[in-house]
């Protein structure tokens, strides 16, 4: 691959994309985004996480007499195939497709922020191995490569989180990887060398909190991305099983009813549709107020 | 020229064997073996022996390494292995799929072309017009989109509510519609919104104020100059996206029941079939690296500065 095209490749999949809206002119008013889209994601994760106290109905309870009902008083989002509540389901399957979701950030962030530093930082033959294992994987899309092993691996959602982690890490190496290699020929290294701090301190002290910051918002601009990336899987039936209520799944299972219940796909996919909406949002504040590119 | 895209062909093949070997891999560390799924796909379930009979003449006993090498000799000589499920040659099998995936791609991609610059356009132009906002707050809309619940919301209102489509597509005009309107509308939606910032950085570029400064017609400068300079990213993007599109839109194929190769990837995966698994992991590898290249080819034809860098060399 050209050189070009690698740079371009690599900006495009490691640089979060344009801002939604225009960004804000002055200095409160970035805050007061932050402040506003910081308080619709919480709202969101509280109902994700505490959801399931609120829920009318056991989300596995099935009621045949109200099968395929429309949404009315007694359940307010219908009812699916089997006479389970839709809105509990959501309500449940908002922990889980958050957990899910969240573990997945967890395992990427720290794992490509890992590879990524101890490549820029040591540089060598390693460096080369790992850059030319992300040309590879940077080539391809997401999701299709994640399907392709899921494929490979058979269906399931421990095979889903290798698969996704395998194809995600990337980005994050890439990043940390060209941060550390600019960070070690700073003056404050060689100084802190000469003051006798070992390779393990500089690693945690010096290198790691200047890049924690970037990791953080591109971990916030990837929440949409990873959910819709799991929702998409498990919406292929090859991530979550039944009965779990998940948001993805939910869609599944709503696909085959949508002539007599379109309510559980429609509710379903708002879930998601809203929660990818609103955590764009934060990271795209976030980083308007983070970056130091910008300013 | 020539000797350059020679030695990007030859990369090409580094990437294939890093690929097919990875995926090769991947499929050795799975529980069930070629062997048994041979069987359970005939509906049979094997004795011990048996199993151990049919491994040792599938050659599953020797070395990864001596496998890879055998299965890489059989795929140079066109030989892609036999789809379990399908009983047939993962060759034709691919080869009756691909047409499908490369008509929807390629009506989509004119689809994007058509409707995403005149609308950025319109965009950067009208700039905080009520143009502009109307623009961007859709392509907001289309932006944020899960694209499997935009298939899902299209096909209820315009097949099942309405009935001017049928929910199973078909291969025709009709048929093509609503996965070309799931497959563009997200698309159309980034691209209208990177062309609109792409024009609106170049206009801010000092050769626009000498222009303007000179009085040369705004329709001018736009059309002339800002245009051709701000259009070399938006090359680049649609190129990545084509190979996205040529993957086959697994999800897109799935709810619409479209018959190509993203559609029968996940039917293969279903039912384990690797041999038609490794092939589309090819098919992939193949697609990226040639996407690649286009646009690197494509990028040079395009840039006067490295045209007519090039010329003076």
């Amino acid at each position: 691959m050209r050189e070009e095209t690698k740079i371009r490749l690599r900006e495009r999949k490691s640089q979060p994309r344009k801002s939604m809206f225009r960004p804000a002119k002055t200095e409160k008013g970035k805050w007061l985004r932050f402040y506003c889209c910081l308080a619709a994601v919480a709202f969101v994760l509280i109902i994700a996480f505490f959801g399931k106290y609120f829920a009318p109905y056991d989300p596995l309870a099935t009621d045949y007499a109200a099968k395929l009902s429309a949404p009315n008083g007694r359940h307010l989002f219908g009812t699916d195939n089997v006479g389970r509540d839709v809105l509990s389901r959501i309500l449940y399957g908002a922990g889980n497709s958050f957990m899910l979701t969240f573990i997945m950030i967890a395992i990427v962030s720290v794992l490509g922020t890992v590879i990524g530093i101890i490549s820029g930082y040591f540089g060598g033959f390693l460096d080369t191995v790992i850059m030319r294992l992300t040309d590879i994987l940077l080539a391809f899309p997401d999701t299709v490569f994640a399907i392709a092993i899921v494929g490979m691996m058979g269906p399931g959602l421990l095979n889903t989180v290798i698969a996704l982690s395998f194809v995600w890490w990337t980005k994050y190496a890439r990043m940390a990887r060209g941060l550390a290699s600019v960070i070690r020929t700073k003056d404050y290294i060689t100084e802190a060398r000469f003051g006798g701090v070992g390779t393990a301190g500089i690693l945690f002290r010096y290198v790691l909190p200047n890049i924690v910051p970037q990791v953080v918002i591109m971990a916030t601009l990837d929440v949409g991305g990873m959910m819709l990336a799991l929702a998409g899987l498990s919406f292929l039936g090859l991530a979550s099983q039944p009965p779990t209520p998940e948001w993805g799944y939910m869609l599944y299972e709503g696909k085959s009813y949508l002539q007599t219940a379109p309510w559980i796909m429609l509710f379903a996919g708002l879930a998601i549709f809203i929660t990818v909406i609103v955590f764009n949002l934060l990271g795209d504040s976030l980083r308007d107020i983070l970056d130091p590119k910008e300013n | 020229m020539v000797r350059y895209i020679l030695k990007r062909l030859l990369q090409l093949v580094v990437v294939l064997l890093g690929v097919t070997f990875l995926t090769f891999m991947i499929t050795q560390a799975t529980p069930s073996d070629a062997a048994e799924m041979k069987y359970v796909s005939m509906g049979m379930m094997p004795s011990t022996e048996l199993l151990e009979k049919t491994r040792e003449e599938m050659g599953l006993n020797d070395p990864v390494l001596i496998q890879y090498g055998r299965w890489l000799g059989n795929v140079l000589h066109g030989d892609l292995g036999e789809s379990s499920k399908f009983g047939e040659s993962v060759w034709t099998q691919m080869t009756r799929k691909l047409p499908m995936t490369l008509k929807l791609a390629g009506v989509s991609l004119i689809v994007v072309i058509v409707f995403s610059f005149p609308l950025g356009i319109l965009s950067a132009v009208k700039k905080n017009k009520v143009a502009d906002y109307m623009i961007r707050f859709l392509s907001f809309f289309g932006v944020s989109m899960p694209n499997f619940w935009l298939a899902l919301l299209l096909m209820y209102i315009f097949a099942v509510r309405l009935g001017w489509f049928k929910v199973v597509s078909t291969n025709s005009v009709q048929g093509m519609i609503l996965p070309v309107a799931t497959l563009t509308i997200p698309m159309i939606s980034s691209y209208a919104r990177q062309i609109r910032a792409a024009l609106l950085e170049e206009l801010n570029a000092n050769y626009v104020i000498g222009a303007r400064a000179r009085g040369i017609p705004e329709r001018r400068i736009i059309w002339g100059h800002v245009l051709p300079n701000a259009i070399l990213p938006i090359v680049t993007l649609l190129g990545l996206s084509v190979g996205h599109l040529l993957g086959g839109a697994s999800i897109i194929e799935t709810i619409f029941s479209w018959q190509g190769i993203g559609n029968m990837v996940v039917e293969a995966i279903r039912v384990r079939d690797y041999p038609l698994i490794q092939g589309y992991v090819i098919w992939m590898a193949i697609i990226y690296v040639m996407v690649n290249l286009i646009v690197d080819i494509a990028y040079r034809l395009l840039d006067p500065q490295i045209r007519l860098r090039k010329r003076v060399d």
